[in-house]
């Protein structure tokens, strides 16, 4: 019989408050940054593997950004949501990982190739899906970005909002008009 | 209704399908949590070998900062507390836009701006400060076209490391929010800024080089003191009861008109006890007046200082002290939450065939109970990363519980939702490695419960009574509303609130916003457009407009008839007075956010200009000029321009240097004497006139923030107040011209158009 889950693993409602009791504790402790990690990994990594396509560099920006975090960790000031943050970070050196490939540049040119395997190819077999994720593929870069961070980070919004540094209410706006949007391309 | 929001959950799941790559990711994520405490480990040994070597070999800057301390421990001792807070404050002062710096030795300044043009791009040092601890430049660039940005959010264009280069060669890089220090013999140096951030290659010319001088600071340079707390003087403002320590203050800095406060929220809980913050901090003085605050963006620095390594969050806010009666109260809202016993479970079963798909959804309605609480498992829904989500809805006092299911292991978790806090629902997602399938056996466990409501406290009074503030705050010149007089507003009487007013609120089911036509006493609600916005009421109340995805929505409020401007895609929509035209937001190309003007039958579009995020002011009264604010490059400024459409020409007019960089929210008089416009600080509304003449200050903090703007034809100001973080925002109307100022009850939502006869 496999193991059953324990409550660490699969709990806990995370509130605002009790992160902050998290992350007061990793500041005293370095060794309960451990808890961070195991609450915000997961979600970075998706995150990033939805960006990039590509499992190996996904990987490698995960741990660049985790390192990264650990290091300037003790300089980190809580102020609502600890997930802004690290998304910041891993953000942060996504754009620095397309600058060191030369890749932003050349991604510009619609009419090139990306080198990259296509992610949502790979995944998509039904014609639904696929009609999606063409039409997702085609909103403005930000739009995408929107949707990401909701469904695939599964940030709530306001931790967009504190990420993105845009109003709750207007990323609110933003991604139900978002949706009704591509539900009406949808059902045309 | 309920059937799109239905659709929308089973969409929100394909877009999860659809976006997520599907990666076996728990041994990656279990290796790389090995590499990543190995790699703290070594972090906090490298640190604790550092800390003990230290002592011995200290970097100068450091040896007289310690120095500092050493003299302020010192003086501690031998002068008392009082004397030190006047010592220290020589050491330490604050200047603002450079925040708390070492004023230990003289601070220099830059001798004048200095600016350099090339291709119509213009980059201007305004202002530098040199302390012996840090140099702020202070810079702003104006004129980047949006084609020399990425079309593409995956592209990113240069990302500049500027520094200063002095004649030496020596190179001063950025540190802590500014560049190394500049050595005191030294009063020349060069501001490098090798390219314009996020620009592509070629787009824009590249290594400006500013050539600086820097000169004494002049003695009317504002440095004011600042004050670091000591733990004894706040005991001896404190209660015991541990809510009443929770709040910390630890700095405080003099303001010109004020305060800045820095400190810490320390709630303490008992074992199997947690909390939950549910609104924002409170301010009050002692006569229980409310204490509007500001976020001051110069002093994070101190802010990160003062929380690294202490449990608790840092906070820090600034205010305006006159009239305000000590010691202040600062609150913040939440609730005590209680672990139940985490050895009780519920058992369900549940049964998810044989071929469980992602988006797939049970409604279940199962009924149970935990602890003695009664909980329902309202549905279960099965996602992309072979999971499933847990829909309950709960008695009012749970706060929420553990999910499993029998005989799997978790790779990921999540959930949230309400937290039964305001309507007793939330939710719990677990994913696996792979879906489990058939009928399964799920334990509800680890109930946790909302205990009693809490007010975490702490008060405050300055170390040192100033002479130097009114003791009765006395609005400047041209204030129509204060705090003060904000707290005595009356409603608006009958016979002035006969129009409209369009709002984007919340709709009846919470779900979706739209837009809103009420009467302005609250009366006769219209929903006219469901997950709509940025709707706009004709001057003469008789047609809504707004921008849909299909075009421009136009509504006849009189014949209920709608028509579409096909093709059209933006937001903000302006109509001319002559109803001629319409200029709207838009985006085409590398276009983002720039105003456009079209005819108003949807023909003859026209692009008025490239920067981007651009904002329209508003139109002449005669519909022969358009106003609009470019915005410089990453904040700082706004200029305005007007534009002529019978001409096609452009001209700069002046610049609002003390708005808000994020959204100005100008709009200008129907009878274009007054620009309204948020000031940085997000709640002070200033008036100015079109040729940038008699900027001045109208609304002067009455809350926390300001929001939408709205003239009426006569001459009305309709504006959106948040009261304090936690609540909708309050509406009230101003005549800037003799000051009537007026409460809307009824009307909560965001202000979008006004008409009042």
């Amino acid at each position: 019989m496999k193991n059953s889950v324990t409550q660490e693993q699969i709990d806990p409602l995370i509130t605002q408050d009790q992160e902050a009791e998290r992350i007061a504790a990793a500041q005293r402790d370095p060794q309960a940054f451990g808890n961070l990690y195991d609450q915000y990994a997961p979600s970075i990594y998706r995150y990033l593997l939805s960006r990039l396509g590509n499992v190996e560099e996904a990987r490698d920006i995960t741990s660049q950004t985790f390192l990264k975090a650990v290091e300037i960790f003790p300089q980190y000031r809580h102020r609502g949501y600890f997930s802004a943050w690290l998304f910041s970070i891993a953000r942060s050196k996504y754009v620095n990982h397309l600058r060191k490939n030369k890749r932003g540049v050349e991604a510009i040119n619609e009419e090139q190739p990306d080198p990259r395997p296509d992610p949502l190819s790979e995944l998509v077999d039904s014609e639904q899906m696929t009609d999606l994720a063409k039409r997702i593929r085609t909103l403005a870069p930000d739009e995408q970005e929107l949707l990401r961070l909701r469904f695939v980070a599964d940030l709530s919004f306001a931790e967009m909002s504190e990420l993105l540094r845009m109003s709750e209410g207007a990323i609110k706006k933003r991604i139900y008009r978002l949706l009704a949007r591509l539900q009406s391309q949808l059902e045309a | 209704m309920e059937s799109n929001q239905m659709n929308f959950a089973a969409l929100e799941q394909e877009i999860r399908t659809a976006m997520v790559v599907a990666d076996n990711e728990k041994g990656f994520i279990s290796d790389l949590r090995r590499q990543v405490m190995a790699h703290l480990a070594e972090e906090n040994s490298k640190k604790s070998s550092q800390n003990h070597r230290s002592f011995l070999r200290l970097h100068p800057g450091w040896t007289i900062a310690l120095a500092i301390l050493a003299i302020v421990i010192i003086s501690t001792l031998a002068i008392g507390p009082q004397r030190v807070y006047a010592e220290f404050a020589k050491l330490f002062g604050y200047i603002p836009g450079a925040g708390i710096v070492d004023q230990s030795k003289p601070i220099r300044v830059l001798a004048e701006p200095v600016s350099a043009t090339r291709d119509g791009i213009t980059i201007t040092v305004t202002s530098a400060t040199l302390t012996a601890d840090r140099t702020q430049i202070q810079y702003r660039i104006f004129g980047v076209p949006g084609s020399a940005y990425p079309d593409r959010e995956d592209v990113v264009g240069c990302m500049p490391q500027e520094y200063l280069q002095l004649a030496d060669g020596t190179r001063l890089n950025q540190i802590n929010g500014g560049y190394e220090p500049v050595p005191a013999d030294v009063n020349e140096a060069v501001f490098v800024l090798p390219c314009i951030v996020n620009t592509l290659p070629g787009k824009t010319p590249e290594n400006w080089e500013l050539p600086l001088r820097f000169v004494a600071a002049p003695p009317n340079l504002t440095v004011m003191p600042v004050i670091e707390l000591t733990p004894s003087q706040q005991s001896s403002q404190t209660q015991n009861a541990a809510e009443h320590q929770a709040i910390k203050v630890n700095t405080e800095i003099e303001t010109s008109d004020g305060y800045i406060l820095i400190g810490q929220f320390l709630p303490q809980t008992a074992t199997g006890e947690s909390f939950q913050q549910t609104g924002m901090m409170k301010i009050s003085d002692a006569t229980g007046k409310n204490v509007p605050y500001t976020l001051p963006q110069d002093v994070n620095e101190n802010v990160n200082q003062s929380s690294a390594g202490v449990p608790g969050a840092g906070w820090d806010v600034q205010f305006k002290a006159a009239g305000l009666v000590y010691p202040l109260k600062i609150s913040i809202p939440g609730y005590y939450l209680q672990q139940e016993d985490s050895n009780s479970k519920a058992e369900l079963t549940f049964d998810a065939g044989s071929d469980p798909q992602p988006g797939q959804e049970w409604n279940l309605n199962q009924k149970f109970q935990l602890n003695g609480h009664n909980l329902t498992l309202a549905s279960i829904t099965a996602d992309s990363r072979n999971g499933y989500s847990f829909f309950f809805t709960v008695d009012p006092e749970v706060y929420g519980a553990g999910v499993e299911i029998v005989g799997y292991t978790a790779n990921g978790s999540g959930g949230g939702g309400s937290g039964g806090l305001t309507d007793g629902k939330f939710n719990r997602s677990v994913s696996y490695s792979t879906l489990p399938k058939g009928v399964l056996k799920i334990f509800v466990s680890n109930l946790t419960l909302i205990g009693d409501p809490v007010t975490w406290q702490g008060q405050w009074t300055p170390a040192t009574i100033r002479t130097d503030l009114p003791a009765d705050p006395t609005p400047q010149a041209g204030v129509c509303l204060t705090a003060d007089s904000f707290a005595q507003l009356q409603m608006a009487p009958a016979n002035l609130i006969k129009g409209k007013i369009l709002v984007n609120e919340a709709l009846d089911d919470q779900n979706h916003w739209g837009l809103v036509l009420y009467n302005l006493d609250g009366s006769g609600k219209q929903v006219l457009a469901k997950d709509e916005n940025w709707g706009t009421l004709s001057p003469d109340g008789s047609q809504i407009s707004y921008p849909g995805d299909d075009g421009f929505h136009v509504i006849n409020l009189a014949t209920q008839t709608e028509k579409v401007l096909t093709g059209l895609e933006g937001f903000d929509l302006n109509w001319s007075p002559d109803g001629k035209q319409i200029a709207y937001t838009g985006s085409s190309g590398n276009a983002i956010d720039s105003v456009f003007v079209v005819n108003s039958d949807g023909t003859h579009m026209s692009q008025v200009s490239e920067p981007n995020y651009e904002s329209i002011v508003g139109w002449s009264p005669d519909s022969t000029k358009l106003y609009f604010v470019v915005p410089y490059t990453g904040g700082a400024g706004w200029k305005v321009f007007s534009y002529s459409p019978t001409s096609a020409s452009t001209q700069e007019l002046f610049t609002i240097d003390n708005g808000s960089y994020k959204a100005l929210n100008a709009a200008l008089s129907p009878d274009g004497q007054w620009i309204a416009y948020r000031s940085q600080q997000l709640n002070n509304l200033y008036l100015v006139h079109p040729d940038g003449s008699d900027m001045h200050l109208i609304l002067d903090s009455p809350a926390q923030g300001i929001g939408n703007l709205e003239w009426s034809q006569s001459g009305w100001l309709m504006v959106n107040l948040l009261v304090d973080f936690n609540n909708d925002t309050t509406m009230i109307m101003v005549n800037p011209k003799d000051c009537q100022s007026y409460l809307l009850p009824g009307l909560n939502g965001q202000i979008e158009g006004l008409y009042l006869p």
